[in-house]
């Protein structure tokens, strides 16, 4: 293999080569405890490489004559993650929310599409958003951005003590 | 020194997060910990083969298992960041999740499938255990030129 000189900078640099490994960072976040704790680790690793992070939240809407938000508190929900993402600007990262609504496809379509328009470097998820359901450990949403991607997805589980396997579901139904 | 476990088993996926797992590595400036588990071969329907029925396959596993890492780990070095490698015998799931929790690993780097014929439509088996017994963030990378589909 011959390199010639002055060349081997204009080379390609191969995946392990680039020093800016995460320009783009898409955030999933729908303001729950998990979804939060996704955007701690997204600002950390923002930090790590300056990159930015395209923060995005899904409202699911009803259609037909129930036709309204899924969740009733979503005004709240929004509220609130608009707050996170300020923390994160305050810390210095270059973070920005984007709201959108979805009726058909569900969010994780929304959020895999973000990321490919964006060419993000990852996508930082929680588990499981709001509406978890006993035993299930790895949220729809989740699942089918781990099959929807375009990028690898990272994944940050909700209570991370010792051993346990998930943390105990809040509120829901528990079946069988 | 925290550690990222990136998990191997020499295929083409594991490749592209063993990639992944290095740049994450030398951006966070931790050290890699490439984890390679085999296990015992299974006959039907689970049932353990005698360990002494076939050494020589044993040996095989063994011995791929310890070559990838070993391929890993030339690759490691070439992108500069330091790395540790360890053969695990056992289910890929409890071994890799056993050492990211003794090891305080702040995150697993893993593929999307791989580890075998068992698959799960839409992740690997193994991938999908790793995922609900993890103690910390798991990055799960998947093939690149799969990306269009759907």
């Amino acid at each position: 293999m011959q390199a010639r000189a002055g060349f081997e900078k204009l080379a390609p640099t191969t995946s392990a080569g680039g020093a800016q490994m995460f320009e783009t960072i898409v955030l999933a976040v729908d303001g729950s405890v998990q979804s939060n704790r996704a955007a701690d680790l997204a600002g950390v690793l923002a930090k790590h490489s300056g990159g930015r992070i395209l923060a995005v939240h899904v409202k699911e809407l009803m259609a037909g004559r129930a036709a309204g938000p899924v969740h009733v508190d979503e005004d709240e929900i929004v509220a609130a993650i608009r707050a996170r993402v300020q923390h994160l600007n305050d810390d210095g990262i270059n973070a920005e929310l984007q709201v959108t609504s979805t009726m058909m496809g569900g969010p994780a379509h929304v959020i895999a599409a973000a990321a490919a328009r964006e060419a993000a470097d990852v996508i930082v998820t929680g588990t499981r958003g709001h509406t978890a359901l006993a035993g299930v450990v790895l949220g729809s949403v989740a699942q089918r951005l781990l099959h929807l991607a375009p990028c690898p997805v990272l994944v940050v589980p909700g209570g991370i003590a010792s051993g346990e396997r998930g943390a105990e579901p809040t509120g829901a139904a528990v079946a069988g | 020194m925290s550690v990222i476990v990136i998990a191997t088993d020499g295929s083409r996926i594991a490749r592209e997060a063993e990639a992944f797992g290095l740049d994450l590595a030398r951006a966070r400036g931790e050290k890699a910990l490439l984890v390679s588990v085999w296990a015992p071969l299974r006959g039907s329907f689970g049932v353990p083969l005698p360990e002494f029925l076939d050494p020589e396959f044993i040996d095989l596993e063994q011995e791929w298992a310890g070559k990838t890492l070993k391929a890993a780990a030339t690759r490691a070095d070439a992108a500069q960041v330091e790395t540790e490698t360890l053969v695990a015998k056992g289910r890929p799931v409890d071994e890799i999740c056993r050492v990211a929790r003794e090891r305080s690993a702040s995150m697993i780097v893993i593929g999307s499938e791989g580890w075998g014929p068992i698959m799960s439509l839409v992740l690997g088996s193994t991938t999908l255990g790793v995922l609900q017994g993890a103690p910390c963030p798991v990055v799960v990378v998947r093939e690149t030129d799969r990306t269009e589909e759907e």
